[in-house]
């Protein structure tokens, strides 16, 4: 008895914890496997469509970067391990835009103002930024 | 079509893995847990293969690497002419309900709500470019040391297994993986315990904290399976060659997965040793394990990767102690009152403790690892908080299984399939007979 009032409690926790973490409920497959992991968008759910969105305009093997730029100067490392997977034709480096150097940088959300990088393309999740 | 290819990979792995059916015990067990056991050593089988390609310094690719498994998945089909195919019992509350905790499962996973961060920051990244370097290559984790360089390398070669499949990185197909062997897990538990309605409270306790746990993409959906074989053997089965080769599988399995894998090992090896108290079983079950560790380890230190492993050097910060386990308590409250926890706790007060001693012994001295882990971090609860509400899964497993072990009047059955007289045997809730497939044939 106690097994199966537990599994059915366990069950109700299941479905409030999908629905606590919001819908749509029915959209299989989004277009990041991240979509749904908490209430608000995460910025790294950003940082790989942007890498999706940006990737036909960056050369093979070119050094790349991404971050949030209102994050400065403790870049969140995960986006630009997010760019790693997401970019495996270019060579992405962490944010450390001094040591690193890259040629590009993908911005999340914020504008990215460097008296080096101007500004390439436009996306609806941030831009892309280009070493001068 | 990337996703279907990367998914079909994953498939592949039970396939790879029925060349363990040609070994008679394993022949005799149920449908379910043969199908789990064989998916554990495809894994491992595949993994071992694509480490040793890399060794030899032979590139990975689908030409080469297809028709050496189509050769192993060869050798064990034709052992499976003849076979007895039991059914799984979906169709009694019990099974239902285990249907649905997976299917739910299923569903968290596919409308991205189970997805493991890890994968998107570390193990896909890893995949991808071992998967374009043709190997294990040592080059990737020095140009990109934040790849957690020296962690055991089985999840990453599945990944870069299923990358192989697909060419492009499928990463709705790793997060399914999830899925795939949280099914097999709990073939294994139902298969080896015949007991329903404890696989039931496991399937549902996992179900739901895999919600907050995140295990999609990562190595714990693996490491679990790994982890469930071995704890079950250890509980379920007479069978001494079994359980001998079962746990051995396992353990390899475990250690090669992920790094809590060897303290679970060593947790396993010290219930054998003290709770069961069969040495000689010890060692022999422990040493492949220690031989994988061993060769892993080698390769790190050639290749001058040491970074996790390198914590056991770390100084211990024993006035962390209030707060690792005051962090820990609060992770493994799971947002509902511990019930996680305390559902299987109080199956097992209430049943046959002597019968769950094996699990609560790992459980114990998984949680104890745990513990002594973290102690290694002067602030360490953001470590905790980020990564513990998936190695405390370890622990919860143990119990569930102990749960299982207690709650139903578990009946050991000797090695030639003879219940005793009278009796009846463990969840079958049939009566006794003779079956050659002893308990775990019984399903």
């Amino acid at each position: 008895m106690l097994v199966y009032a537990a599994a059915i409690a366990f069950a109700a926790a299941t479905i409030h914890r999908f629905h606590w973490l919001g819908g749509p409920y029915l959209e299989f497959f989004p277009e990041t496997i991240q979509d749904h992991v908490w209430p608000a968008r995460f910025p790294s759910r950003d940082a790989i469509v942007l890498s999706r969105r940006a990737e036909p305009l960056l050369p093979r093997g070119a050094k790349v970067t991404i971050l949030k730029p209102s994050e400065a100067p403790n870049y969140d490392q995960t986006h630009w391990l997010t760019g790693l997977g997401m970019l495996p034709r270019q060579h992405p480096v962490a944010q450390k835009l001094e040591e690193t150097n890259p040629e590009f940088v993908i911005a999340i959300h914020d504008e990215f103002v460097h008296p080096a990088y101007a500004k390439v393309a436009t996306f609806p999740e941030g831009a892309l930024y280009k070493r001068q | 079509m990337t996703d279907v290819l990367g998914l079909l990979a994953y498939l592949v792995l039970p396939l790879v893995g029925l060349i363990v059916w040609r070994l008679d015990f394993v022949r005799e067990m149920s449908t379910g847990a043969r199908w789990g056991v064989a998916t554990a050593a495809g894994t491992l089988v595949v993994a071992l293969l694509m480490s040793t390609l890399s060794l030899l310094g032979i590139e990975w690719s689908r030409t080469l690497l297809i028709p050496i498994l189509l050769a192993i998945v060869i050798a064990g089909v034709v052992k499976t002419r003849g076979m007895r195919w039991a059914q799984w019992p979906v169709w009694s509350v019990a099974g239902i309900g285990t249907a649905i905790a997976w299917l739910l499962t299923v569903y968290g996973t596919v409308t991205a709500r189970s997805s493991c961060g890890d994968l998107q920051f570390t193990w896909g990244p890893k995949a991808i470019r071992w998967f374009r370097a043709g190997g294990l290559d040592p080059a990737v984790l020095h140009t990109w040391p934040q790849l957690t360089v020296d962690y055991p390398p089985l999840q990453t070669l599945l990944l870069a297994f299923s990358n192989l499949f697909a060419h492009q990185f499928p990463w709705w197909a790793a997060v399914l993986a999830g899925p795939l062997f949280f099914l097999a897990t709990l073939a294994v538990i139902r298969g080896f315990s015949g007991d329903s309605p404890g696989t039931l409270l496991a399937a549902m306790t996992l179900a739901y904290t895999f919600t907050l746990s995140y295990p999609a993409g990562c190595a714990e959906p693996p490491l679990l399976l790994f982890e469930a074989i071995a704890i079950a053997a250890l509980t379920f089965l007479d069978n001494p060659r079994a359980q001998t080769f079962l746990v051995s599988l396992a353990l390899a399995g475990a250690v090669f997965t992920k790094l809590e894998g060897a303290t679970f090992a060593i947790a396993v090896f010290l219930t054998i040793l003290l709770v069961q108290r069969q040495p000689k079983r010890a060692f022999i079950t422990i040493a492949p394990a220690a031989l994988l560790f061993g060769a892993w380890m080698a390769f790190i230190f050639r290749n001058d990767l040491l970074y996790m492993y390198g914590g056991a050097k770390m100084p211990i910060y024993w006035s962390t102690i209030p707060v690792v386990l005051k962090t820990l308590a609060k992770v493994a409250k799971f947002n509902l009152w511990w019930l996680p926890y305390l559902v299987p706790i109080a199956v097992i007060a209430i049943g046959n403790v002597r019968r769950a001693l094996v699990p609560i012994s790992i459980a114990l001295l998984t949680t104890g690892a745990t513990v002594y882990f973290y102690v290694h971090y002067p602030d360490p609860v953001w470590w905790i908080e980020s990564s513990s509400p998936r190695v405390i899964l370890t622990p919860l497993l143990a119990l569930l299984i102990g749960a299982i072990a207690a709650h139903r009047g578990y009946v050991r059955v000797a090695p030639d399939g003879v219940v005793p007289q009278g009796e009846e045997t463990e969840g079958s809730g049939r009566p006794a007979g003779r079956h050659s497939g002893g308990a775990v044939g019984q399903v």
